[in-house]
């Protein structure tokens, strides 16, 4: 509050020439009226207003003579307006006179600043971890005696004032975790440290992926998270073992994994990549656990098709394996089943720094060498054996806006027999059969972030083998591998963002071989009855083959309003060399619309071109064509999204494929440098896919999580003009998988898969023809695809019991593949005329017996 | 090969019930054998010739009749609805019983071989003397007849000049040691051959029985890596006591073939 000096200066009377009496002037009656200092105005200043006063003491006839002062004039006028007088006299009788009155204005003083009351000293200090993981919590509510603190993003928690020297009940009543309270006495004039470990109701032993929705890019885009991943029944824990169970996958394997089929593109035309690089090798032996360690992985962003200009040199879908960032608390796991064991340790070594080591390795070899009994027809030399490993190194410098990674990768696996008696489908195969395959990748990453910009650059080195010796065909590949990707985004605005890039691959393979043609398995002959044992061998010295395939893409997202439509467009080159260069190249441009009709319902539309460059030899003599040209095609999506409730997703779409110049076997000639040669190869075929596909996700929440996908599709082909239609080799019409897991107490979860999948196509053998130097038949095929095996179905059951200690948890489960023990049909084997017919039947029931221990 | 693999070590889930090929049981063509095994042309002697048998059997004898006839396709992967003998063979006569005579001088087949194209493109007629030093697959064609029955297979013979080494004779088939057996016993079957006359030749031989069943359709002294493996195989004879059949089928490798038939009386 401010109180205004006023000066009082009481102004000389007119004198009155006409009396000559002396004349009183006028006194102030009562006290001068309270001048309010003009609101928004600042500064000092003085208003002299002149005033008659009557003979009763009433001013009147106000007028400012000082200069205008807005605001301050009328405050003035507005006091002295308010004044009474005791009248100014003569000769004992009151007059009127004029007078003049002066008002100074004077800036109000700042208040004096109120003290804080003397601050209660912190008595009662510590962090809040979660049990079993001992993972900080953040924002848990401490209450004590009247006081509550909520614990910082490091889990600490300060209170203050609590009593002394008596006991205090400590009290945290988390959301997720059990209600927890404790007594504790402070020490008069100390600080009590304290770390309380809360017991979470439904058990998780991984970070929360709580990190809001990551943007969507892509039109088709399915998240899996690792906590869901880890507990499917069927998959033993391995991610990419999860993807076969999203809609739009097709079953290729009795024991999951194999190839990976997406909405209908052969194996091949679908990759999986690892933080934005391919895995050469994804599952030990084909189908087994997958070649990189689990644990490591935050999720996995499974795109059937219509993806965006980031990805090239594809036809079909793809599998974005996502690792997560590593922690900086001491964390590790040790795992044991029948198959395997597997282990990892991470942590910070210096701020900033972190470290993760990983490993595993089968020992079903030592198993086998045991059990397998002696034979004169077939021995091991060296059991089935695989292992992989993993070194991740992370680096962020305190406050620097770069961040950089390493990652190394190796994998390996390796079988061996001796095959005594020749094969009787093929006499020719005896003698050893060596398999030997494997890979190691090194990646360097950079992640730059400035404002609304971001980079990131992956360069990354890869050594890969594959080695079979199978009787007296052999095939040897040794690749060196280089591949770099560059990308940037820019979040412009709300309504426009620029991303683009560059990525490089370079492969570079020395292949020799001893072989037989029928030996190349090609889409179309993956239902045959194997290779003919009459089919010329051909040697292939070591010889160098090389694949240079750079891109360039760019892409927009334009926001109008609810509306974001995404153009992009992409340019790739293949080149081959060095024997017969060859160099083509392709522009593909792509569009995909979302339209957030509301936030919780939306339409997403997309359209493009792809292309994919002759991979395998397919471009090279004498596996195949140097002139080959890449694959195309187009693809189109319609469909809807829902999201009822905040962890119910329902997806659903129509989606449509062209195929065309695919790459297929044909007997024409060709003459190159006057040598004439079988062309082997060449760009008649076409393709088309088609189907709708639906999504009903229960995401993971109070512990249940689960999903249902259907897919109903056709993939056929015509392999050359005039060719009848066919279907394609895993064409699967109907393909339901139901998946449920659920943490029904605490500790206890329960899941299961059911799938029902129609059979696939099969391709009849309708005669045969006796081969008398090899003492073999040839069987006369009918039409590729035209039967189909009898209906797969399915049940999976998983059980898992978790006991959780204050710094680790263990974690024992069974997994039960084939539940019900329904041996199905996989595949049809003849007798060795092919005048009898039976199906081959898949695993039976199997159980799976692991222990996890982690921290 | 992935696939081959993969059946081998899931052979776990191979269904029973498929007739064994070892186990004859209807016509069975086990062999075809051509006396001399290749066709060698050298420049004093005549076109050659030789004579194909096979050894058409069934559970009961021998198959009734066996047609030879030369393919007009020069391929050693031939399509195997090719119609030959038929439309596409060069019918060959007659030599006995199962047997028929390849003669080059046979008017029909020098105008074959005027026009021969290999299935590749890569041979024509004014180029043959280097296709014919690396050597030339002839494809035969031949249907076994016992009955309604027919068997239909291929046999490919080489024709060759002598840049590549001497010719090949058939390997000799000297005895089939079957020891005594009896009703459900499992005995061991050697087979016993000549000296090769090539010690780099890998023998393949082939087991046939009319009952009982044999641990494996074959065996061989050396595998396709080039170590030695056995050449014995197991029978086990039928449970009930009766007279079998056995034959072991010889191959060289090389279009040499010979056989042995023996019959077993089990107790």
């Amino acid at each position: 509050m401010w109180l205004p000096l006023l000066s009082l200066l009481l102004a000389q009377p007119v004198p009155d020439p006409v009396r000559a009496q002396p004349l009183l002037p006028p006194r102030l009656s009562g006290e001068p009226a309270a001048v309010e200092y003009p609101p928004g105005k600042s500064g000092a200043a003085r208003v002299v207003v002149q005033l008659d006063v009557d003979e009763k003491g009433v001013p009147g006839n106000l007028v400012v003579l000082t200069p205008a002062q807005p605001g301050f004039d009328e405050a003035a006028l507005a006091a002295v307006g308010k004044l009474r007088f005791a009248p100014a006299s003569q000769g004992g009788k009151p007059v009127a006179v004029r007078i003049q009155y002066a008002i100074n204005f004077v800036p109000p003083s700042p208040p004096p600043e109120e003290k804080p009351p003397e601050p209660r000293q912190v008595n009662l200090a510590g962090l809040v971890r979660e049990r079993g993981t001992r993972r900080k919590l953040q924002g848990i509510e401490i209450t004590a005696a009247a006081a509550s603190a909520v614990t910082a993003k490091d889990g600490r928690f300060e209170l203050r004032g609590l009593p002394e020297g008596e006991p205090v009940e400590v009290v945290i009543a988390a959301p997720g975790y059990q209600r927890f309270s404790a007594r504790e006495t402070i020490p008069r004039g100390e600080k009590l440290e304290v770390e309380y470990r809360l017991q979470p109701l439904y058990v998780s032993p991984f970070e929360a992926t709580i990190e809001g929705e990551r943007e969507r890019r892509e039109i088709s885009h399915t998240v899996v998270a690792k906590e869901e991943t880890d507990k499917i029944p069927g998959a033993q824990g391995d991610a990419l073992k999860v993807v076969e169970d999203l809609p739009g996958v097709a079953r290729t394997s009795p024991i999951g994994g194999g190839l990976l089929v997406i909405r209908g593109s052969k194996p091949g035309d679908s990759l999986v990549y690892l933080d934005g690089e391919p895995i050469p090798l994804l599952f030990h032996f084909g189908a087994l656990s997958s070649t990189f360690n689990p644990d490591l992985l935050e999720s996995i962003d499974y795109i059937p098709g219509n993806f965006s200009a980031h990805y090239g040199d594809l036809t079909g879908g793809l599998v974005e394996v996502r690792t997560r960032k590593l922690r900086e608390e001491p964390h590790g796991y040790a795992n044991l089943n029948l198959l395997e064991s597997s282990a990892l340790v991470e942590g910070q070594l210096a701020p900033g720094l972190s470290v993760a080591l990983a490993g595993r390795r089968s020992y079903i070899d030592y198993i086998l060498k045991q059990v397998v009994p002696k034979s004169d027809d077939f021995g091991l030399t060296v059991a089935p054996r695989y292992y992989d490993a993993q070194l991740r190194v992370d680096y962020k410098p305190e406050g620097s806006a770069h961040q950089f990674s390493f990652l190394a990768l190796t994998s390996d696996d390796e079988l061996g027999l001796v095959i005594q008696r020749p094969v009787e489908q093929d006499p020719n195969l005896s003698g050893s059969v060596d398999a030997e395959t494997g890979f190691q990748q090194f990646r360097l990453k950079h992640e730059w972030r400035s404002g609304s910009l971001s980079t990131q650059t992956v360069a990354m080195f890869e050594r890969l083998l594959v080695d079979f010796v199978v009787g007296p065909s052999s095939f040897h590949l040794i690749g060196h591998d280089t591949f770099l990707r560059s990308t940037f985004h820019d979040e412009i605005s709300d309504a426009l963002s620029l991303a683009g890039g560059i990525d490089v691959a370079n492969r570079r393979l020395e292949v020799s071989a001893v072989f037989r043609q029928s030996f190349l398995f090609r889409e179309g002959d993956f239902n045959s009855q194997g290779p003919r044992p009459d089919d010329p061998t051909i040697t292939l010295p070591p010889v160098l083959f090389d694949r240079f395939s750079p891109g360039a893409w760019a892409e927009a997202r334009l926001r109008f309003g609810n509306l974001t439509l995404t153009p992009g467009i992409r340019a790739d080159l293949y080149h081959y060399s060095p024997r017969e260069p060859n160099t083509t190249g392709t522009v593909t441009p792509r569009l995909t619309a979302r339209w957030e009709a509301t936030d919780r319902f939306a339409l997403k539309a997309g359209l493009g071109l792809y292309s994919e460059g002759a991979r395998n030899g397919d471009a090279a003599q004498p596996f195949g064509n140097p002139a080959i040209l890449p694959e195309r095609a187009w693809q189109a999506t319609l469909g809807i999204e829902a999201r009822p409730l905040s962890t119910l997703f329902i997806s659903a779409e129509g989606f449509y494929k062209g195929l065309w110049d695919l790459i297929v076997r044909t007997d024409a000639l060709e003459t190159v440098n006057g040598v004439t040669r079988a062309q082997l190869l060449d760009n008649a075929g076409t393709g088309r896919v088609f189907g709708l596909e639906l999504l009903v996700r229960k995401e993971l929440a109070r512990g249940f999580f689960g999903w249902l996908a259907y897919t109903l599709s056709r993939s056929d082909r015509i392999d050359r003009p005039g060719d009848a239609q066919r279907l394609f080799d895993f064409d699967q019409t109907h393909n339901l998988t139901a998946i449920a897991s659920w943490e029904f107490a605490r500790g206890w979860q329960i899941g299961g898969r059911m799938r029902i999948i129609t059979g696939n196509p099969d391709t009849p053998v309708v005669g045969s023809r006796y081969l008398a130097n090899f003492d073999a038949y040839l069987p006369i095929y009918g039409s590729i695809n035209s039967l189909r095996l009898p209906t797969f179905n399915q049940l999976d059951v998983r059980v898992d019991r978790t006991w959780t200690f204050d710094a680790w948890m263990l974690d024992v489960y069974v997994d039960v593949l084939n539940a019900y023990n329904r041996r199905s049909i996989e595949g049809s084997v003849y007798s060795y005329d092919f005048s009898q017919h039976a199906y081959f039947q898949g695993l039976p029931i199997i159980p799976t017996l692991g222990l996890k221990g982690s921290f | 090969m992935r696939l081959l693999l993969a059946m081998a070590l899931l052979c776990t889930a191979c269904p029973a019930g498929l007739e064994a090929q070892s186990h004859v049981s209807k016509l069975r063509v086990l062999g075809v054998r051509a006396d001399p095994p290749e066709l060698i042309l050298q420049a004093d002697a005549g076109l050659p010739a030789t004579t194909l048998t096979a050894l058409a059997v069934t559970p009961d004898g021998e198959a009734e009749s066996v047609q030879f006839a030369l393919c007009t396709l020069l391929t050693s992967a031939p399509d195997p609805s090719l119609d030959c003998p038929g439309d596409a063979g060069i019918d060959l006569p007659d030599a006995g019983d199962l047997a028929a005579r390849l003669d080059l001088s046979d008017p029909r087949i020098l105008e074959f071989a005027a026009a021969a194209r290999l299935d590749a493109g890569v041979f024509d007629a004014g180029g043959i003397a280097e296709a014919l030093d690396q050597g030339v697959p002839l494809l035969l064609g031949f249907s076994a007849a016992q009955g309604q029955d027919r068997l239909n297979g291929f046999e490919t013979i080489t024709l060759r000049s002598l840049a590549r080494g001497p010719a090949n004779v058939n390997p000799e088939m000297v005895d089939l040691l079957i020891p005594e057996a009896s009703a459900g016993q499992t005995v061991r079957l050697q087979p016993v051959t000549g000296p090769k006359d090539d010690p780099s030749k890998h023998y393949l031989f082939s087991f046939f029985a009319t009952a009982g069943s044999i641990s494996s359709l074959h065996s061989t002294d050396t595998t396709a890596s080039g170590g030695a493996a056995p050449t014995w195989v197991d029978w086990t004879a039928p449970a009930a006591a009766q007279s079998v059949r056995i034959w072991v089928v010889l191959r060289d490798g090389r279009g040499g073939t010979a056989w042995l038939e023996r019959d077993v009386q089990v107790k």
